[in-house]
């Protein structure tokens, strides 16, 4: 029986060459995509740690996109992945 | 004496049938085992009547085994109750129909014969050449699969999809054939029971009568299509177009198109030379810059792929040959910018440029946005009001514009030969290759360029049956006379080509002085009055693009030609004529023939087309409505004649009937059918035996492996419509879950007009950063404005349509929140105590036959509804504003008029107010609102303030309370007036996820994308939920849910494909053609499927240690609380004692060191469900607890065990278990 790799946050089957699965791998897609526009809207220097932490207090955020903005700032802190 | 039984699929049609057959309409209503029937007493014959309860039979396997076995491959029909439990209903019908039953008659089929010439966009073709399926057919030109006709007589005739095609020979089916002939030599063959549109309706070609009225549409006469494939326009030219522009473009620094593909052609090769980029940019005469980003980048300029020349490749206008699929199109939109359109180009912006085309507002402009779409353009419509002034007159002009911004469409035109800007102004000529095109394309042209210019025909009163003669005109600058009779000649010379014969060409002095004091010339070019020339002008080229002179000048060539037949003195004067030929089509393309014959043909080869969505077709001139196939009600009648009668599908008949109206069932029963309607009843079969092979087999699986993997059992199901509803639901909902919301900012301002707030919208709806939304606020706040416009419109509401089901289903989710199942479930006991119609229907239509004016008698008895019934009829005429969407089985939702014959409960009552209100409010006349809109400036940003009231209620009076309109009174305003902004501030917001369905959207969806049935469709949903899958009333996909997919999606992709269904669809119309064997599909669907099930049997393990893990993991979700446990902080859940089997609420501590005691009572009955809500005095999790007919109980645990104690009974205790809530 082959092993199956696993998404680094849920349980379920990773996607191709991702750390995730296809559903976080969305999210992960969609914070990238809003990393740069939050940067634009607010001009004043937000840092990724800061829009991490922002979208994760967010009520519109998705549940996966927030798990996996928990990953990457918990990855960016250096801590171990929740 | 013979007795005959009539088995009808729902109960109220067997007591209309029986009422209709009955001479008194007083049939006996008899009973065996409570299940009733009705019987007739005739002279020579007695006829029971009695119905079936939808089906009665249905798909079971054929040897009994577990029912956790699989994979099954043998099944058979076996009665519904033997199969599903709960079905006592059924059973206890079916004893009773098998008792009564002696024989059964039922059936029609309905086609026209093979001759027949089909109107379609290419011209008249023969019904023959559509002898295969629509799949095969559109492959290559989708044009091929469409016809051209009309859905509701004021239309204009547009493509519609043809679904099947049917051939059959009426001998065998024991069908006779008939030829009608009418007064303007028209003829046609087809089956007696084939349906022609006449003033009377819709009435088979057997009910049809001498001097009747039948529907015409005058066909043009379209030229054959030659093959020619000579290029039009190619890359080259739409770059030579661009590169005139050369001297624009470098005034355009920031155009996308201001180098040419050579400059960086060969600035690639010098730098491959090793030149450094400032050589580069002196050798080329480049900006450093622009050489350095181009090479430095490796980023290739627009210039190399410009996006106008990409659009029109990809839209295949590129190259443009002749023999295109979209020429005529293009040739169309040509001729409309050499009439009313233009071709404009913005001063400033070389590249912002487009097409306008100006349609009188008779109708035309959405021909033109067909075109354009169907050229892969973006357009869009509007109403103009212009005001104008010629030689001091001034005058309003209302038209509908449309208009395209696009560069590419620009440049094809322009490659084509249409002149860009002035037409008066400049000098053109008809494109030279349009002089030498196949005469089709000189048709195109020519058919939108009348539709701009032609001035038609007028009937002078003096010769009643004469016309004068029609002119074109157009205005030329006065230089440009010489070329304004160029084009003249030209025009004449394309119009002689289809007999049109042009007597003069006058050129005079226009009456128009110019506000420049340019003088022109007006150019006329007059047509021979001549019958002849006439009918070749009108009937060969029928303008398009213009309603108004198509219908006048189809009407016109219509009474030349029979003038040509009858001789002069024979016809009736053309406006006498002309109004009974028009009477009730004033607004149709259509026209009325008189029926001179109705004889009886031999005919071996009959053919019939359905066409979705219109179900009517143009075949021979006359508008013809396509067979109506109800596959579920042949099927019913099928297997209940074939098991519960002892085969006696073979010697039964067919008797068919559209509405329940004594007429039409009498009409029905008179002309039965020899024989039932096989092949529909076949296809039926296999769709039920093709979805029980992949629901049982794959829900099997599912919930096997899932069983076998944690030994707990639960129900995991999947099919054909559940798969990809479940998809859907799924997709949203991983679209909801990795939605990342981005920032953006509105402004919110408050007006002060004269001591009054209003509040003031920003021009631009949202702002992308946040300091330029803080700086305009900054800028606006305590600011004076002033009012520099003030704008306000009237327009009209149409009135609501009938409602079809999901419409009411949508609604009463909408007002009352009753869910789709519910509400269904409400009408469908309405309709069995005969207060409304029959709710299972997609029609959106209410013909007359339901009795408009009866109905509302019946209403008006209910005081309630009193007022608003007896305005309706004091106001007569009635006649309702009905939908576009059509059902063949039954009409749409109507109330009866019938009074209650119980008490009705507070739900029914809901949904009856609905369904009357909206009946009512059909009938009624538009409502007219008022929009109002003033613009105020301040520190150079402009604001609205905007209001709204309503002038005439109309309909909205009378479907209160469910249609409201908010109304916000503007204070009075004048322009210049100073208002200061009280006012203003920023307000940061961010995007929303898309929103999740609800039963309501999920059910419109299912039937947007066609999948389920009317009936089936809100089963689903609730199976979804009974399920698991689904939860909560915003759905919210579960975690089981997001499993199955993914299993089934990596499995067996094609049983959550919507795609599937539409194959299925496909094969059963093969099955109706006769193509296909019902068996050969179902031995097909095995083989695709043994091999899926295997693999799901072989991961079995696999498979089933994902789910079971999934299931176990919800089901203590389910079962343990947000709220940890108020002693030790460890979780708490429902526990089930294993002594006393009793639930209740105890902590996880108790089995780790602590030993935590804590624990909270439980109700025993009733399904239990932890809610998301807090109770609002302790902050414990609530329960909701619900017990099958009663109200939920919504309850903290922990409130109940501290409340204050009374004696009170068990019953009590449970009925007031709920401090809080409802």
């Amino acid at each position: 029986m082959t092993e199956i790799s696993r998404c680094s946050i849920c349980e379920r089957r990773r996607a191709d060459e991702s750390e995730f699965c296809e559903l976080h791998e969305a999210a992960r897609r969609n914070i990238d995509q809003a990393c740069q526009k939050w940067l634009d809207a607010y001009e004043e220097g937000l840092s990724r740690s800061e829009f991490l932490q922002r979208i994760m207090e967010n009520d519109a955020t998705g549940e996966a996109a927030v798990e996996v903005a928990s990953h990457l700032l918990g990855k960016l802190n250096g801590a171990p992945a929740p | 004496m013979k007795t005959t039984l009539i088995i009808t699929e729902k109960p109220d049609a067997a007591e209309h049938v029986s009422s209709a057959l009955h001479p008194k309409g007083k049939p006996a209503k008899l009973n065996v085992n409570g299940v009733p029937f009705f019987e007739i007493k005739l002279d020579d014959r007695r006829i029971l009547v009695c119905s079936a309860l939808g089906h009665l039979y249905a798909v079971d396997e054929k040897l009994p085994t577990r029912r956790s076995f699989y994979p099954v491959w043998d099944f058979t029909w076996k009665p519904k109750h033997q199969v599903e439990r709960g079905q006592q209903r059924q059973e206890k019908w079916l004893t009773s129909i098998v008792q009564i039953a002696k024989e059964a008659d039922e059936f029609v089929n309905a086609c026209v014969a093979p001759g027949t010439l089909i109107l379609t966009s290419r011209g008249e073709v023969s019904i023959s050449d559509f002898t295969r399926g629509p799949a095969s057919i559109n492959a290559s030109d989708p044009e091929k699969d469409e016809v051209l006709t009309l859905r509701n007589l004021s239309d204009v005739p547009s493509n519609y999809r043809i679904a099947r095609c049917v051939q059959l020979q009426p001998k065998e089916w024991g069908i006779d054939c008939y030829e009608l002939a009418t007064r303007s030599g028209r003829r046609i063959k087809a089956t007696e029971d084939h349906r022609f549109m006449t003033s009377r309706g819709w009435r088979t070609l057997q009910d049809l009568r001498t001097s009747e009225k039948v529907a015409v549409l005058p066909v043009p006469h379209l030229p054959a299509a030659e093959v020619n494939e000579a290029t039009l326009v190619t890359e080259e030219q739409i770059w030579d177009l661009l590169r005139s522009f050369e001297e624009k473009q470098s005034k355009a620094p920031h155009s996308k198109y201001r180098y040419r593909p050579e400059q960086y052609f060969e600035a690639q090769n010098l730098r491959h030379e090793g030149l450094t980029y400032r050589e580069i940019a002196n050798q080329t005469g480049l900006g450093r810059r622009t050489v350095q980003h181009w090479l430095g980048d490796h980023r290739t300029p627009y210039t190399v792929r410009n996006p106008a020349v990409e659009q029109l490749k990809n839209l295949g206008l590129v190259p443009l040959r002749l023999n295109s699929g979209k020429i005529h199109a293009v040739t169309r939109v040509l001729g409309a910018v050499f009439a009313d359109g233009c071709l404009w180009q913005s001063t400033t912006m070389w590249y912002a440029c487009g097409v306008v085309v100006t349609c009188e507002r008779s109708g035309g402009a959405d021909e033109v946005l067909r075109d354009l779409q169907s050229l892969g353009f973006k357009a869009r419509k509007r109403t103009v009001v212009s005001k104008g002034c010629i030689n001091n007159r001034t005058f309003v002009q209302r038209s509908e514009e449309v208009r395209c911004n696009s560069l590419a469409l620009w440049l094809m035109l322009r490659a084509l030969g249409a002149p860009s800007g002035s037409k008066t102004d400049q000098a053109y000529e008809i494109p030279s290759w349009l002089m030498t095109a196949p005469k089709r394309l000189g048709y195109e042209f020519l058919s939108t360029y009348l539709g701009g210019e032609l001035t038609v025909p007028t009937n002078p009163q003096v010769h009643p049956r004469s016309f004068n003669s029609p002119e074109i005109r157009f205005n030329k600058r006065e230089n440009l006379a010489t070329n304004g009779r160029r084009f003249a000649l030209q025009l004449s010379s394309l119009l002689s080509s289809f007999g049109v014969k042009v007597t003069r060409i006058d050129i005079s002095q226009s009456g128009v002085q110019r506000k420049d004091g340019v003088r022109t010339v007006s150019v006329r070019i007059g047509i021979s009055n001549s019958a002849e020339s006439l009918e070749n002008l009108l009937s060969r080229i029928p303008v398009q693009y213009c309603s108004r002179k198509r219908i006048v000048g189809d009407l016109i060539a219509e009474y030349c030609r029979m003038k040509k037949m009858t001789g002069a003195r024979r016809i009736a004067p053309y406006r006498e004529w002309a109004r009974s030929a028009k009477k009730g089509l004033e607004k149709s393309f259509l026209i009325w023939d008189t029926v001179l014959e109705v004889s009886k043909v031999h005919c071996s080869d009959v053919r019939d087309l359905t066409i979705e969505k219109a179900h009517t077709y143009v075949a021979n001139g006359f508008l013809t409505h396509n067979c109506d196939f109800d596959i579920e009600g042949s099927l019913i009648g099928y297997t209940i004649l074939k098991y519960a009668c002892g085969g006696a599908d073979q010697r039964a008949k067919r008797m068919k009937f559209s509405t329940l109206t004594t007429k039409d069932l009498r009409e029905s029963y008179e002309n039965m059918l020899p024989r039932l309607d096989f092949p529909l009843a076949y296809a039926g079969m296999c769709r039920h035996e093709v979805d029980w092979l992949y629901g049982v087999n794959l829900s099997r699986a599912l919930t096997q492996s899932a069983y076998r993997a944690s030994q707990q059992y639960a129900t995991l199901s999947t099919g054909r419509v559940q798969g990809p509803t479940l998809r859907y639901v799924v997709e949203r909902e991983r679209e909801v879950s990795s939605f990342v919301p981005i920032p953006y900012w509105t402004i919110a301002a408050r007006v002060d007009v004269d001591g009054v707030e209003v509040e003031a919208e920003f021009e631009h709806e949202r702002l992308g950063r946040k300091s330029e939304a803080q700086k305009i606020a900054a800028a606006a706040s305590g600011k004076w404005g002033k009012v520099e416009n003030l704008d306000s419109k009237k327009f009209r509401i149409r009135p609501a349509v009938p409602f079809d089901l999901s419409a009411l289903q949508s609604e009463a989710y909408r007002h009352f929140g009753f869910t789709p199942r519910a509400s269904l479930g409400i009408a469908e006991r309405l309709y069995l105590d005969a207060m409304i119609s029959y709710p299972r229907t997609s029609s959106q239509k209410l013909p007359p036959t339901v009795g408009y004016e009866n109905i509302l008698r019946g209403l008006s008895e209910r005081p309630e509804y009193e007022k608003n019934a007896k305005l309706l009829l004091e106001q007569g005429g009635l006649k309702p504003n009905e939908g576009r969407k059509e059902d063949p089985a039954h009409p749409a939702i109507y109330p009866t008029g019938n009074g209650a014959n119980r008490k009705l409960e507070a739900r029914e009552q809901k949904v009856y107010d609905l369904i009357v209100k909206r009946f009512m409010a059909s009938f009624c006349g538009t409502a007219l609102k008022q929009s109002e809109k003033a613009t105020i400036e301040v520190a150079s940003h402009r604001f609205f303030l905007r209001g709204s009231r309503i002038l005439d209620k109309g309909w909205i009076g009378f479907y209160e309370p469910y249609a409201k309109f908010e109304e916000i009174m503007l204070p009075p305003l004048t322009v210049g007036q100073e208002v200061r902004f009280a006012v203003v501030r920023s307000e940061e917001k961010f995007s929303q996820p898309p929103p999740r369905f609800n039963p309501s959207s999920l059910l419109k969806l299912m039937e947007e994308v066609g999948i389920g049935t009317k009936a089936t469709r809100a089963d689903i949903i609730d199976t979804l939920y009974r399920r698991g899958y689904i939860t909560d009333e915003r759905i919210v996909a579960t975690p089981l849910a997001f499993q199955v997919i993914d299993v089934l999606s990596q499995h067996c992709p094609r049983v959550v494909d919507v795609k599937f269904t539409h194959e299925l669809e496909e094969m059963m119309d093969r099955i109706e053609r006769g193509e296909e064997e019902r068996e050969h599909v179902v031995m097909e669907t095995v083989k695709n499927l043994r091999p899926i099930v295997e693999e799901l049997k072989l991961r079995e393990q696999e498979i089933g240690r994902e789910l079971s893990k999934t299931i176990k993991a919800m089901r203590i979700a389910e079962r343990t609380f947000k709220t940890p446990c108020p002693q030790c902080g460890a979780t708490i859940q429902v526990i089930r004692s294993l002594r006393t089997k009793k639930r209740f609420i105890g902590c996880s501590g108790y089995f780790q060191k602590q030993q935590c005691r804590f624990s909270l009572p439980l109700p025993q009955m009733g399904d239990l469900t932890l809610l998301d809500k807090r109770c609002p005095e302790c902050g414990f999790q609530m329960i909701q607890v619900r017990i099958r007919g009663r109200r939920p109980m919504i309850s903290c645990p922990q409130c109940f065990v501290n409340r204050p104690k009374r004696e009170t009974t068990t019953a009590e205790a449970l009925s007031k278990i709920s401090p809080h809530g409802s």
